[in-house]
């Protein structure tokens, strides 16, 4: 039972560090991304390829992964320049579907729908003892630094420039800030965070396949940001708590498989559609989607 | 052979030019991008599944299309108006949209399974060939039934009191407003005569195609990458777009591989967004760029 909750407490916080990666983008900076997914896809990917066929070590293949999503960041930071809102939603939702695609159908990197197995663990284990207490410990530890940077970003001059950008872009412009290369910056950080759980979550896992990174996968760590409450770190980590947490008590009440599988989207769905309309900030939030 | 790619991308085009039309229609009235419409779509196609086998095609045709139409209804009349009424923004909406969309899929898998369903005459038919080319007889029956809805509405948006009216919202919902229309009942009939459209395309598609419960995203994506293409705020440009995307489709076909055809578009609808976000028949309209 120990070993089971503690499976949930590391789900939760790998899952925290994501929606806390989006949470840069669309709470902080007012930018509805819809490819989250894929940067989580690419530092998984990443993680898995380099630690299983070259022998990485865990600190190198996540720095890698992390640096190749922080790269791929620019295909966002593009239409981040370009386009408003919904448009820019839209954008960002194409890439995400395109890369999706390439993790489906590169077979020959990828494993394609088979996905990539035998990824090696978080922890060596040095006996026959499962490690799952230092693995959460190690992803505990990860969670607290990652809130602390968050913090710090929040609070800085460039935080607060993230957030003229999502009250009134051009008024910060007219301030002589360059928010077009705040937006590139904060992309390439969420970027750079999604993988970095990506690249933890392949290895706790140790398999990992193209469902994880789908489409629909973007709009779950959407759901977790808006129902924890946007602009609020706090939010993120209640929001993946609540979203991780409800298969796991769907499976308690014996509903299990495909069948869960739906009624967990058809849960996350309702609780969106119910968030905006009651509580539109979501249930930690500072900031609402509705005043854009 | 190019012939023969050019030509299925045609049929093809003609019915993404349909879903885009619908879908264009709700967009002008509503003015976000309603995911909703892939579950009007979805549930249309399902309708159509269960009233065939115990009523007959005929009565399935219309019970497709009014199943879209009503479904399409009622969500702008519980969720999408109150939050235009609460002055919500776009991305609320778009929110919520997604959050709908989720819910009427999934039910459809629990009603049905994930699996496939089918419609198809399985028997194989002589079809129809010409200078080389050959279309099946449901290939021939999407066009004729694409093109037919689209001519209709095409003359009605220009012709009719009704069709006018929609431009003026389409191109000013203020002045619209004070010119005395009912916008919020205007905008209803827009959402339904888009449902409609959407769901005629999924039962004609379903004599072609089998049914999947994610059928309808991807149409829904189809159709926004057409309007894209061919331009937000023009009904013709839509229908260019609809073509347009569907014979570049059928040529990623040719040049790569099926499973890239999906990519394909989606790298065309970025593009478009990044460099041309009015689209071909549009104009340009500065308060989509930042």
């Amino acid at each position: 039972v120990t070993n089971y909750l503690l499976h949930v407490v590391i789900l939760v916080g790998i899952y925290a560090i994501l929606a806390s990666s989006l949470d840069l983008l669309v709470g902080q900076t007012g930018l509805l991304s819809l490819s989250q997914a894929a940067f989580f896809g690419l530092g998984a990917y990443t993680t898995a390829i380099l630690a299983s066929r070259w022998g990485f070590s865990l600190f190198g293949s996540t720095a890698i992964g992390v640096g190749i999503a922080g790269v791929a960041s620019l295909l966002v930071s593009l239409p981040s320049a370009r386009l408003r809102d919904d448009y820019f939603a839209l954008c960002t939702f194409g890439l995400q579907i395109v890369a999706s695609s390439l993790f489906l159908n590169s077979v020959g990197v990828t494993g394609g729908a088979l996905g990539l197995s035998g990824i090696p663990p978080l922890l060596e284990t040095s006996s026959g003892r499962e490690p799952r207490g230092r693995e959460a410990l190690l992803i505990a530890i990860t969670c607290t630094l990652v809130v602390l940077l968050l913090e710090r970003v929040s609070r800085s001059p460039f935080g607060r420039v993230l957030r003229s950008i999502r009250e009134d872009e051009p008024f910060a412009q007219s301030l002589g800030k360059n928010t077009a290369l705040s937006k590139m910056k904060v992309a390439m950080l969420s970027a750079a965070l999604a993988a970095l759980a990506g690249s933890l979550y392949a290895r706790y896992a140790t398999y990992i396949d193209p469902s994880l990174f789908a489409p629909s996968e973007s709009i779950v760590i959407l759901s977790m940001v808006v129902i924890g409450g946007l602009a609020s770190t706090r939010g993120a980590f209640v929001g993946a708590a609540v979203v991780v947490g409800v298969p796991e008590v769907l499976r308690f009440v014996g509903l299990s498989g495909a069948l869960a599988g739906n009624v967990r989207q058809i849960l996350y769905g309702f609780l969106l559609i119910v968030t905006m309309f009651v509580r539109p900030s979501g249930l930690l939030g500072k900031y609402s989607l509705s005043r854009r | 052979m190019l012939r023969q790619y050019i030509a299925n991308g045609l049929v093809n085009g003609a019915f993404i030019a349909l879903v885009a039309l619908g879908f264009g229609l709700i967009y002008g009235g509503c003015r976000f991008f309603a995911f909703t419409y892939g579950a009007c779509y979805t549930w249309a196609a399902y309708a159509q599944l269960i009233l065939r086998n115990k009523l007959g095609a005929g009565v399935a045709f219309l019970g497709g299309v009014l199943g879209a139409v009503a479904l399409g209804v009622i969500l702008e009349r519980t969720l999408f108006l109150p939050l235009r009424r609460r002055s919500e923004g776009v991305l609320a909406s778009m929110v919520v949209s997604i959050g709908a969309y989720a819910v009427l899929q999934n039910l459809i898998s629990l009603g049905f399974g994930e699996g496939v369903r089918s419609i198809r005459v399985r028997k194989v038919t002589e079809g129809f060939s010409f200078l080389e080319v050959h279309l099946a007889p449901a290939q021939i029956a999407i066009a004729i039934g694409s093109g037919l809805a689209i001519g209709v509405v095409l003359l009605a948006l220009r012709f009719s009191m009704f069709g006018r009216k929609i431009r003026a919202v389409v191109s000013d919902p203020e002045l619209a407003f004070v010119m005395g229309i009912d916008v919020n009942l205007l905008v209803l009939g827009m959402v339904a005569l888009g449902s409609a459209l959407g769901g005629l395309a999924a039962v004609l598609a379903s004599y072609d195609l089998d049914l999947v419960p994610t059928m309808g995203f991807q149409v829904f994506l189809l159709a926004v990458t057409a309007a894209i293409v061919g331009g937000m705020r023009s009904f013709p440009g839509m229908i260019l777009g609809g073509f347009v995307v569907g014979v570049f489709q059928q040529l990623a076909v040719l040049s790569f591989s099926a499973q890239w055809e999906d990519s394909a578009v989606f790298v065309m609808l970025v593009v478009f967004l990044l460099f041309k976000p009015e689209g071909l028949l549009g104009q340009r309209e500065v308060a989509n760029r930042l």
